[in-house]
């Protein structure tokens, strides 16, 4: 039994060379229950120990990127729901930042504040089920099952605003799809009670747990240089230093308006991500509650331009008016056009920096989507990451980095 | 094993044991959740405490292909995986069922592209098909309860896949008159004579 | 040209007339428009020099201009920096004609941009030179040779998604 969890020195020294005779080769992958669906690992092992990992990725390459080409602005949103799929609707509401900033469009301040508390709910989401997958892998499945009921109040709320539990494609070039229901900030606001009863019980379960801590702390530590080169952003950048967050550094929609803070750590072990994760579910709680009794009354969409805004559908089922200007936007080649530019605009999402980068053509498709997903820079530096750790750390690494397959593989 | 003691007992006999077996097989469904998309999520919450299939003994989850009986393909398949998939799908040990979970399994879904297969029923046999995108964990119980109930009936043919799919019904139509909620006036069109 | 991004004055004062400023964006996007016979001097200055500080490549993004009005050549590539000290964006474009894709590699000033040049790679077929292993990252075997992002490739493929066995319940 060591004396102090520190005393454990990781990564171990490597006492053989890859490519000798008495290493073996094992394929973690593509089908394991930790690799968080489809990522392949190419392991060669002495024993437990790694001496070489090469990650192989793509097998849920679905085509995003070519199939923007072929939808418009108002369609691709429903493709965006598919990528980060644990907390959808930030990913909507990224994509709709992206294409106002093309078109130069400001959406009202209710708005604003409706998309700041939907994306904070997203937040809390992805980490949820982050740090309950971080524990699921380690053994606690209790901490699993008591996020991932939080997860499905959270699933109830976005069901009450756009009648999806899940892929719930919510937001429109100019606003949303639909305003919010009567009560539902009520609905909110215990919702942000009973989280903190939860997080309080994930703490007392595994913050000063012992076997978590053993399994967790000095597990692929990291050094803000290092991270910084690899590219990556989010909150496993700031567990190792990283003092970046765009919604501090670039803020956009309401969190100008709100104060939070940012949570850093030093060390960028599996541990400390762990610990940067509850904090920024604590953070989100506070600027929900602070965003709820500040949002404006008005309206939720822009003033209807019959170049971009959909009308009011009841608008549109009774006047003559409406119907024109539904189908001058929504039918090919007439009404919705946009300028001849190019626009990379970032959001601050669960898991990192999302980021569009629009190609457009003056139609109402886009000309080409690039998606810059935060799990495809994580994933990279695994192979380096995982050199010299057994395989048991594997599973505690991956779920640490939160790596979504669809995100990184589009 | 029913094949086999069908050929050396006498009818009745075999079709009773057939029945007993069948109907342990189906109440303790394992199945191996091949997650590798969104669907997967919602696979997730169906096992999780609100809408728990332990309660139609399919809680064990098993990962691997010896060990499951009903393999509940849930998420887009694309071309890199498919063999993955096929490879999985011999490794099981009869019987086995195939759910294809979701539109992108089913029929590609939204992703009509280079690198998603159309449909896995062109490359595998599947026997329950739940549409959606995702499917509701409703849904999910309902395709597992269709399993269960045609297994019980007899109908685990080796030879040839169900092909069942599991359509979305309407719960207004089960709702009675005087619970319907009023529909807003604007949403009856007026008539412009 | 006059511009409030400090970097691109410091750029103007090293490289000369070689960097331009590009208009047909939106606005608040700073970007650079250099040959590509300069990039890597161009990315080792940005990187190292203390005053522009870029620590941070976030991707690399390959277009394919085939049909775009007024397109100045058919590829591009696109390198959006972050410098995290001083908060500031940057974003330096390469336009590359079709019959000269021969790009060399960032991946030895930023490690991040192994996989997406990679992935630009086998979706365009640009070729970078010195980068540590250009395989192919996202797409099978069964492309080899195809470039599904370019504009000629149709979206539904050349039929590399119907060409499987058939597995059926006798299969061994």
């Amino acid at each position: 039994m060591p004396a102090a969890i520190e005393d454990i020195a990781r990564p171990a020294r490597l006492e053989k060379l890859s490519g000798s005779a008495d290493t073996w080769i094992l394929n973690f992958g593509p089908q394991h229950p930790a690799t968080h669906t489809t990522i392949h690992l190419v392991l060669e092992l002495d024993g437990e120990r790694i001496l070489k990992c090469t990650p192989h990725i793509g097998y849920l390459h679905s085509g995003f990127e070519k199939l923007a080409e072929h939808h418009t602005y108002n369609q691709y949103v429903t493709v965006t729901d598919r990528m980060n799929y644990i907390s959808p609707i930030a990913n909507n509401i990224a994509w709709h930042g992206a294409v106002e900033k093309l078109l130069g469009i400001e959406i009202t301040k209710r708005c604003k504040y409706l998309r700041t508390i939907i994306a904070e709910l997203a937040r809390i989401q992805d980490h949820l089920l982050s740090v309950g997958e971080a524990a699921l892998e380690v053994g606690a499945m209790t901490v699993f099952v008591l996020l991932f009921n939080e997860r499905e109040e959270i699933n109830d709320l976005f069901e009450a605003v756009c009648g999806a539990r899940f892929t719930t494609s919510w937001s429109r070039v100019g606003g949303a799809m639909a305003d919010i229901p009567e009560g539902w900030t009520n609905y909110v606001e215990s919702f942000c009670d009973k989280l903190t009863r939860a997080v309080d019980d994930c703490h007392t379960l595994l913050t000063r747990n012992p076997i978590f801590l053993e399994r967790t702390k000095n597990v692929t530590p990291t050094t803000d240089a290092q991270v910084l080169n690899w590219g990556w952003t989010g909150p496993v950048a700031r567990a190792a230093g990283v003092k970046r967050d765009l919604r501090k550094d670039e803020p956009y929609l309401a969190y100008s308006d709100l104060d939070f803070k940012v949570a850093l750590a030093r060390s960028g072990d599996v541990y400390s991500r762990y610990l940067v994760r509850l904090e920024e579910i604590e953070q989100s709680r506070k600027m929900i509650e602070q965003a709820l009794k500040k949002i404006p009354p008005g309206e939720i969409n822009i003033a209807a331009d019959p170049k971009v805004m959909l009308a009011e559908k009841s608008e549109v089922y009774g006047s003559i008016e409406g119907v024109i200007h539904h189908f001058e936007v929504v039918m090919d080649n007439r009404g919705f056009s946009t300028p001849v530019s190019e626009v990379y605009a970032a959001q601050e999402t669960a898991n990192g920096e999302l980021g569009f980068y629009i190609v457009a053509d003056g139609s109402d498709k886009a000309f080409r989507v690039k998606v810059r997903s935060p799990s495809l820079q994580h994933l990279q530096a695994i192979g380096e990451l995982l050199r010299g750790h057994t395989i048991s750390e594997i599973v505690v690494a991956l779920s640490s980095l939160n790596i979504i397959a669809a995100e990184l593989d589009r | 094993m029913s094949l086999q003691l069908e050929a050396r007992l006498p009818n009745v006999l075999g079709t009773k044991l057939d029945k007993i077996v069948g109907w342990c097989r189906q109440f303790s469904i394992w199945p191996v959740p091949f997650a590798t998309a969104c669907c997967g999520i919602e696979l997730m919450a169906s096992a999780c405490s609100r809408f728990d299939i332990a309660r139609f003994g399919a809680e064990a989850m098993r990962f691997s292909p010896r060990q499951c009986d009903l393999l509940l393909v849930a998420g887009r398949i694309t071309t890199k995986m498919l063999p993955v998939l096929q490879r999985f799908y011999i490794q099981m040990a009869e019987p086995k069922w195939v759910i294809s979970m979701g539109a992108c399994c089913s029929s590609g879904g939204e992703f009509d592209t280079y690198a998603v297969v159309q449909g896995i029923n062109q490359f595998l046999p599947v026997d329950v098909f739940l549409p959606g995108c995702p499917p509701r964990p409703e849904q999910i119980i309902e395709g597992i309860m269709t399993i269960q109930r045609l297994g019980l009936e007899g109908r685990t043919s080796t030879a040839r896949p169900l092909g069942v799919v599991i359509q979305p019904y309407d719960v207004r139509d089960k709702v009675p008159d005087d619970l319907k909620p009023n529909e807003q006036d604007w949403q009856k069109p007026t008539m412009v004579t | 040209m006059n511009s409030n991004h400090p970097t691109i004055e410091q750029l103007y004062q090293k490289f000369g007339e070689q960097c331009a400023r590009s208009e047909n964006h939106a606005a608040g996007m700073q970007v650079v428009i250099i040959p590509k016979s300069r990039l890597l001097d161009v990315m080792r200055f940005l990187h190292d020099d203390g005053a522009c500080a870029y620590e941070q490549l976030t991707d690399v993004v390959g277009i394919d201009y085939l049909g775009y009005p007024q397109a100045r050549k058919r590829f591009a590539l696109v390198y959006p920096l972050i410098s995290v000290i001083y908060n500031r964006r940057l974003i330096v474009k390469v336009y590359l004609a079709e019959d000269d894709l021969t790009v060399p590699s960032l991946s030895g000033i930023y490690r991040g941009a192994e996989w997406p040049e990679r992935e630009a790679a086998e979706m365009f077929g640009f070729v970078f030179t010195e980068h540590p292993d250009l395989r192919r990252l996202l797409l099978c075997d069964l492309f080899k040779g195809k470039h599904p992002l370019r504009k000629d490739y149709p979206l539904r493929g050349q039929g590399e998604r119907d060409n499987f066995r058939i597995v059926t319940r006798k299969t061994v």
